[in-house]
């Protein structure tokens, strides 16, 4: 089934909103299995994220614009003596559409507040 | 860092799925597999256990994965297709400009070498027609570069039109020339052929000879 153009899908969301969360928390930028971790945590799941569904998300959301992402610095990784990470950060764009999804939930799940007679 | 069963299945499955991608692309899906897998592999106390997540991880992903290398090779291909039609007529247009010069340049220096022939043709009509010739080559070369340069160079439509117009005339001009003045060589030669053919009289032969003349 073809995607609607900037539908935003449910695990993305979570992507963005756990992105957003571990921005006002540590320096903004999360890495592939940190992001996997995150997620179990925020979803509360059994199980990580499988590989390809989340690096397939991770692509198509930089692709829209909602995430922006660059290999670090080798040298951090070789006296580290570990594999380059590629470091992901929610943007600006993405910010704002976590927030206005945010939004329509609340108004999603809240309908009959300003409905109600006072 | 232990390299169990799940995590070569993992790594052979993502150069599997990459073949004949565009090497970023490759490249950067199996650096974060990688990476994701060694970070998951330092993440735990108990490999066995991560070993199994990750063959979990791997299997649950085939999908994606299939879907994703779908869709990177359409992107790739669509990208491909532009790109090699706009080079394609890029080096066309490069190729016909460069031969267009060479074409202008040579009847520049045709128009120059037949300079001299005005002054050595033996008569006004031969030198006329040099003079034509030479200046017909050398203006129509000129045009032509300065027309062609015009049009290639500029996206403007004044100037475009400009170019086409110069470049035309380029082309034109020797070649309409050069028309004339094949028919007029050719009128010249007629004329000074039935100039000299030769006549009876010409011939030396005196018809009032009263040695031809027959008998009565």
């Amino acid at each position: 089934m073809r995607r609607r153009p900037g539908a935003v899908l449910p695990l993305e969301q979570e992507i963005l909103s756990a992105g957003v969360g571990y921005a006002t928390s540590g320096n903004g930028e999360f890495h592939g299995y940190e992001l996997a971790r995150l997620l179990q945590d925020v979803s509360d799941a059994r199980r990580l994220t499988g590989h390809g569904t989340l690096y397939k998300a991770l692509s198509r959301m930089e692709q829209a614009g909602l995430l922006d992402s660059h290999w670090e610095d080798p040298q951090i990784a070789a006296d580290e003596g570990r594999p380059r990470r590629r470091l992901y950060r929610v943007t600006g764009a993405g910010a704002s559409t976590l927030s206005k999804l945010q939004a329509e939930r609340a108004v999603r799940t809240r309908p009959e507040q300003g409905l109600a007679p006072t | 860092m232990t390299n169990g069963r799940g995590t070569r299945w993992a790594r052979r499955w993502v150069a599997l799925y990459t073949r004949r991608l565009p090497e970023v692309s490759a490249q950067r899906r199996q650096g974060e597999i990688e990476s994701d897998i060694w970070e998951h592999l330092s993440d735990t106390t108990n490999p066995h256990r991560s070993q199994l997540a990750i063959t979990e991880r791997w299997l649950r992903g085939i999908p994606a994965d299939l879907a994703w290398r779908h869709q990177t090779l359409r992107q790739h291909r669509q990208l491909g297709r532009r790109t090699g039609v706009s080079t394609a007529i890029a080096g066309t247009r490069r190729l016909a400009q460069s031969l267009g010069r060479l074409v202008a340049l040579a009847a520049i220096i045709v128009g120059l070498v037949l300079i001299p022939g005005i002054v050595a043709a033996d008569n006004a009509l031969a030198r006329v027609l040099v003079a034509l010739a030479s200046a017909a080559c050398v203006a129509g070369g000129v045009l032509f570069l300065v027309g062609l340069d015009r049009f290639a160079g500029r996206r403007s439509t004044v100037y475009r039109r400009a170019g086409w117009i110069l470049f035309t005339a380029g082309f034109l001009l020797p070649t309409s020339l050069q028309l004339v003045l094949v028919a007029l060589s050719l009128a010249a030669l007629l004329a000074a052929l039935n100039r000299e053919k030769p006549t009876p009289g010409d011939a030396g032969v005196d018809l009032t000879d009263p040695e031809l003349t027959p008998a009565s």
